[in-house]
């Protein structure tokens, strides 16, 4: 996590360098009104922020992976505490593949809702994310969930809120 | 006075009543569901209050949290596998329990030791809310902007695992609520020129977005690392085992009333969180206890400890976030919204402007826990039903309750783009270990933050040292730079042992 730590305070270095001598600059319109603050000071109070902290971030954490390689029985502790905390897996490159590809999944779906309709995009969002999980349940329980929990959202848009669903 | 009636009056109406019963029982449903948290339920839950009036909606989102508070200990003591980060301490002794063939007992003594400290803190609240908002209405923009930059500095020093990570997250948080219009000017601010972005990102959005969509693609990621596995516990026969008489309670009565105790006061400081004060009641109750052994070995003290006190964090979160605005954590933040969403501004002026509403939110909040007690009394099987649901089921269905929720809420399917995209987000903060309750604390805040501190600016007419003119906003600009290092240096003492 050290690692990935140094890497993170980078990240929000340069990120936060970006917004504040490009993006900003170029998104963030300046106000007629003179005598008001400027439509930039808050993001830039927020970037500034993250300019100091990204450093602070790095160098802490290359402090303490120097601290660890120099006390393996400390660096033990550490990992064994990670494990305790309940962290998720760590970020790889596997991990990623497949969050893109359930975003991707996810983005389709989102098309097919905008281009066909409620009722025939989310039984196909359903669908497609029990077989992402698995698909255990036998192609009728995908129906039949798919189906059920799709007239359900839709009778609940229309009968209780009456709100029209795409 | 009249108002006061008028609003416990309105509280009794049976819609009212009927909105908060379907808050705790969808709260204790979606809090057993392991893995998604209160804040979650309350996240799905807000699209559902749109149409009806404010003290039927933030009653139903207050049997949300209530009801979830308890749903977190049917997966813990059934499954081993606690269905919120509170619940964690109460898979000490639930589950050893319910190992022992007594589920049921244990599931009993959980609800009822959840009531009592919910009780416990709900009269805490109704007793010191008045005058504390009477003193928070003697605060001028720069006393609040000084109280809310302690409270999010406070919040995440102690929220996450790193407080240098906590406040970069908060500082994400906030520099995402400045896209849309200036307050000041009405200048559009980083909206690339997307109309649907000049309101700014949708709160709805963001929230499911950062909590649920992330919790789905985490799930999904552990689905294909292992299968769930679903453990089977065999009931004992006889009454006993399945019911906590009331000698039994009655025992447990100076533990419940120390969870309480723990409970309210950790509640009533923002960012500490309701899994502090249940490790902290349990470590309390077992230093009483003339035997401590038996902690662990599933103990009726052990379970009445940890949810008492992860309870009673609930009614004393909302001490700050009515008197004040500011919330303790995530489930409160999104409350802040709902209260938005419904034109409400939470806050000391509450008290004089709608008291009908402050008053009958406290009888919703009494008679949450009434059913509490007996929606999951009756629904105790039901509900524990809820657990074996195979996650092929549940989390498609979330999905598909996510996307119809932002659509239903914003009205527009960039809004569900947004939350795709915030799930992203979500993912890659809790997988670099980046707070997100600091994240939403500080998005929810980041409004309010900006408006007192452009207030204070102007206040001081562009002079810092005018703040000497403001005693209290000085003491709190001073001592949270003190506070934040004092945490850290504790931090770091606790790592070094």
């Amino acid at each position: 996590m050290q690692r990935s730590n140094i890497v993170l305070g980078i990240f929000f270095f340069l990120f936060g360098l970006i917004l504040y001598f490009w993006l900003i600059p170029s998104q963030v319109e300046m106000g007629e009104a003179t005598d008001a603050l400027s439509p930039r000071f808050f993001p830039n109070m927020a970037t500034i922020g993250m300019i100091f902290l990204g450093p602070l971030l790095s160098f802490l954490s290359w402090r303490q992976t120097r601290q660890l390689s120099t006390s393996p029985e400390q660096n033990g502790k550490t990992k064994k505490q990670s494990n305790q905390n309940g962290n998720t897996d760590p970020l790889n490159l596997k991990n990623v593949a497949y969050l893109f590809l359930y975003v991707g999944v996810l983005s389709a779906n989102l098309f097919i809702i905008s281009i066909a309709g409620f009722m025939i995009g989310a039984p196909l969002t359903v669908i497609s994310f029990m077989l992402l999980n698995g698909g255990k349940t036998g192609p009728i329980g995908m129906v039949l969930t798919a189906g059920i929990s799709t007239a359900v959202i839709y009778m609940m848009a229309w009968g209780v809120f009456e709100i029209p669903l795409p | 006075m009249e108002q006061v009636f008028f609003g416990i009056l309105s509280a009794f109406q049976f819609t009212n009543l009927l909105f908060v019963a379907a808050g705790v029982a969808i709260g204790i449903g979606i809090g057993a569901i392991p893995g998604l948290a209160p804040p979650l339920a309350i996240a799905v839950a807000i699209p559902l209050t749109f149409s009806v009036s404010p003290l039927a909606a933030i009653g139903m989102l207050i049997g949300v949290m209530k009801g979830s508070g308890f749903g977190g200990a049917i997966s813990a003591t059934l499954l081993n596998t606690p269905g919120t980060a509170a619940a964690v301490a109460t898979t000490l002794d639930g589950y050893p329990l319910a190992q022992k063939g007594k589920p049921r007992k244990a599931l009993k003594m959980a609800l009822y030791s959840s009531v009592f400290g919910d009780t416990c803190s709900d009269m805490v609240l109704i007793l010191v809310s008045v005058p504390i908002a009477a003193v928070a209405l003697k605060m001028g923009p720069i006393e609040i902007a000084s109280l809310l930059t302690i409270s999010i500095s406070l919040i995440a020093s102690l929220a996450g695992e790193s407080v240098t990570k906590s406040l970069l997250a908060a500082f994400l948080g906030l520099l995402l609520t400045t896209i849309g219009m200036d307050p000041e000017t009405a200048s559009p601010r980083m909206t690339f020129d997307l109309l649907e972005l000049y309101n700014g990102l949708p709160i709805s959005a963001v929230a499911i977005g950062m909590l649920a969509i992330a919790e789905v693609f985490i799930q999904l990621e552990k689905s294909r690392e292992k299968s769930a596995s679903d453990v089977l516990i065999e009931e004992l026969s006889g009454v006993e085992n399945k019911r906590v008489s009331f000698k039994e309670f009655w025992a447990c009565r100076k533990t419940l009333a120390r969870g309480a105790l723990f409970g309210t006061g950790i509640g009533a400081l923002p960012g500490l969180g309701a899994a502090l004060a249940a490790f902290m009641s349990y470590a309390a109750a077992r230093q009483a206890s003339d035997k401590p052994d038996e902690f662990g070995t599933g103990k009726l003290e052990g379970i009445a400890a940890t949810e008492s006190a992860n309870s009673a964090v609930v009614g004393a979160n909302l001490i700050p976030l009515l008197t004040l605005g500011i919330p303790g954590n995530v489930a409160a933040a999104l409350l802040i919204g709902a209260f938005t969403i419904h034109g409400i501004q939470p806050g000391p002026l509450l008290f004089t402007n709608r008291p009908n509403l402050v008053y009958g939110l406290f009888a919703s909040m009494i008679m949450a826990n009434v059913m509490n007690l007996t929606l999951g009394n009756i629904g105790l099987r039901v509900f524990a039903k809820v657990v074996s649901l195979p996650r092929q089921i549940i989390y498609p269905s979330i999905v598909l309750l996510c996307i119809s929720g932002v659509y239903l809420a914003e009205g527009s399917l960039f809004a569900v783009g947004v939350m795709i995209a915030m799930g992203v987000v979500g993912y890659l903060m809790r997988k670099l270990g980046l707070s997100i309750v600091c994240f939403i604390i500080g998005y929810v805040l980041g409004p309010m933050i900006e408006l007192t501190y452009r207030q204070s600016i102007l206040l001081l007419r562009y002079n810092p040292s005018a703040i000497f003119q403001h005693p209290f906003a000085l003491l709190m600009f001073v001592a949270t730079p003190i506070v934040i290092w004092r945490i850290m240096a504790s931090n770091k003492k606790k790592q070094r042992q």
